[in-house]
């Protein structure tokens, strides 16, 4: 019960919370202060009641002088009609000196004879649930005359008894409490309203900043939070602008870099192709030109007509031509190429993993980071070499698919190799590359994937070596490839 | 002539066997290797000769192989590569190539630059001989 309680309460907003908490708070207040109240109100109509009887009662007595003295019945009756026009005086009675009943008015219950002080009222005999029984002395004062001092003798002719109901009482008393207890609970509804209102205005910005946090993450951009209220709650819609800010720009940045990759890589991929096409024909075209010269030298040994020879040249001019057009092609797919500075390929790989870090998250793979400190930068275009990161980190991925996923881990080392080279090295645990398979792996168009054109390796080949540098492959069939990016320090030429 | 070889260095072989056919043509003897190891374990250099090196080759490239022979023997040697770039083509020239050409290469041209070589390395013979 009470852990199911808490377990309420943790799961409840916060204006849920302060609310139950106030109600209770409220709820107790008001029950504790009505009772009080009421408790105290009681206490004091009770002695108003007690002093009300006391002082019925002394009449009572003085009215009954005169009956006593004379033992008369109608004086008696006169001042017991007297007594009980007091509706609340149920019963009275006179007795003599002798305790004999010299008149009693109704009977309602017999007259209890148990003495008890009463600590409450001296004149107060007994007391049950329904009634209050007072007794006080009938007596007469004489004057004593001729002494010097004027004494008053006192002599006792006999007593009244008066029964008082507490139906009134308890009447008034039920009347005090309940009227109490009700605009107690009237207050406690109206300071919960005020208080519910008053949350309502505290907890409302919180729920509104919960709300937007929450579209921010469901569908990102452009959301800001305008609150007002304290203080503190201006700072945190300022902190959290700020942060959003922050945070799109950062997308932003990420978007046109993975962009200007995507594009580098449209380029590179369409350049690559023509590359490799060039230079596949070029190798055909390269024969023929030779097969015909040689044949030409022959053929003009031998004596044979020119016409035959001047078309054999024809051949040839029209195969240098074909050459001539692919190297113009070649040219051109090379220009304005490559914008290097000085990088520190630590930074690079790092930013590499940022850029890649959804995949790497999603395939369930670890990174793992050997740097080497103080790693001397090399000159290369950023975009580049990113672009060759991005492919092996890639290929990583797609080939440690197939193992399970606690086995996946990439590691990147970073190290100095002589004066001047450096290398990265980048290695999987996925199941690695046959051994008929790996002199072909930079090969273009060769691909072991289902969805794959084969080209990403021969393009970052042909990168590194534009940068001077190279790019091999240490496979363990069974346990993982090991990529070797290796970079010129100093430029050459 | 008749004493004078060529040395043919391509990975491919249509332009090995093509380039053979062409330079023996004039009356050269042709040998043709497949990579830079492979010539290097074979050629004997006896009598004037030249090297024809293609510059990306499997397990030894040109211009390693250009490094390599300087320690042995300083014959001319004549480049020919799909695709030369300007820094290949430098480095290549700083290293003491004859010529850098750039496939296909014109007959006459070709045949020209190793008739070039080919006297240029009787001439080196010749004074090292007397000297």
């Amino acid at each position: 019960m009470f852990s199911q309680i808490t377990r309420y309460l943790a799961q409840t907003s916060f204006r849920h919370q302060l609310s139950i908490l106030v109600f209770t708070g409220l709820f107790a207040v008001v029950i504790v202060a009505a009772i009080g109240a009421s408790w105290v109100a009681s206490r004091v109509v009770a002695k108003d009641y007690l002093q009300h009887g006391e002082s019925l009662v002394q009449a009572f007595a003085k009215q009954s002088a005169l009956a006593l003295l004379y033992a008369s019945e109608n004086s008696a009756k006169e001042a017991t009609s007297m007594v009980t026009a007091f509706h609340d005086v149920k019963q009275a009675a006179i007795f003599n000196e002798k305790d004999e009943l010299l008149f009693q008015s109704a009977h309602i219950q017999a007259w209890n004879k148990s003495k008890k002080e009463s600590s409450v009222s001296p004149l107060l005999e007994f007391e049950d649930g329904g009634f209050w029984q007072f007794t006080a002395p009938v007596v007469v004062s004489f004057e004593k005359d001729g002494l010097a001092e004027t004494q008053n003798k006192v002599s006792k002719l006999g007593f009244v008894k008066l029964l008082l109901s507490k139906t009134k009482l308890f009447r008034i008393q039920k009347q005090i409490f309940v009227s109490i207890t009700f605009l107690a609970i009237a207050t406690g509804i109206l300071l919960f309203i005020a208080l519910q209102w008053l949350l309502k205005r505290m907890t409302s910005p919180l729920q509104t900043f919960a709300e937007t946090m929450h579209q921010a993450e469901a569908h990102g951009a452009g959301l800001r939070v305008d609150l007002s209220g304290s203080k503190e709650l201006l700072q945190m819609s300022k902190a959290f602008n700020t942060m959003m800010h922050a945070l799109e720009e950062r997308e932003i940045k990420i978007k046109q870099h993975q962009a200007q990759l995507a594009h580098v890589s449209r380029l590179k991929t369409v350049g690559e192709m023509a590359s490799g096409i060039a230079h596949e024909l070029n190798q055909p075209l390269t024969a023929m030109v030779h097969y015909i010269g040689g044949c030409v030298e022959r053929l003009k040994q031998e004596n044979v007509s020119p016409q035959i020879i001047e078309v054999m040249l024809r051949v040839n001019a029209l195969a240098e031509h074909a050459g001539d057009i692919i190297h113009r092609l070649k040219n051109f797919l090379r220009k304005g190429e490559l914008r290097k500075e000085p990088m520190d390929m630590n930074a690079l790989i790092r930013e590499v993993l940022k850029l890649s870090e959804l995949e790497l998250l999603e395939a369930k793979v670890e990174v793992i980071l050997h740097f080497l400190d103080k790693l001397p930068k090399v000159n290369v275009d950023k975009i580049h070499i990113e672009q060759i990161l991005l492919n092996l980190v890639q290929n990583a991925i797609d080939a440690m698919r197939s193992v399970e996923e606690k086995a996946r881990k990439l590691t990147f080392e970073t190290l100095v190799d002589g004066e001047n080279v450096i290398k990265v090295l980048v290695s999987d645990t996925g199941p690695g590359i046959s051994d008929d398979l790996v002199d072909k792996i930079f090969d273009p168009f060769f691909t072991t994937k289902e969805s794959g054109m084969g080209i990403g390796l021969s393009i970052s080949s042909s990168i590194i070596e534009t940068h001077g540098g190279k790019l091999t492959v240490e496979s363990n069939f069974g346990f993982g490839s090991r990529f070797i990016l290796t970079l010129p320090i100093k430029e050459e030429v | 002539m008749g004493d004078e070889i060529v040395y043919v260095v391509d990975d491919n072989e249509e332009v090995t066997n093509s380039l053979s056919w062409l330079i023996e043509s004039v009356g050269y003897h042709v040998e043709t290797y497949p990579n830079g190891l492979a010539f290097l374990k074979g050629a004997k250099f006896e009598g004037p000769c030249c090297a024809i090196l293609d510059v990306r080759m499997p397990v030894m490239g040109g211009l390693e192989l250009q490094e390599k022979l300087k320690e042995k023997i300083a014959i001319p040697i004549i480049f020919l590569t799909g695709h030369g770039d300007i820094p290949m083509t430098v480095r290549a020239m700083k290293g003491g190539a004859n010529e850098f050409l750039t496939k296909p290469v014109n007959n006459k041209t070709l045949l020209d630059s190793i008739n070039k070589a080919i006297s240029q390395d009787k001439e080196r013979r010749f004074q090292s001989a007397t000297l």
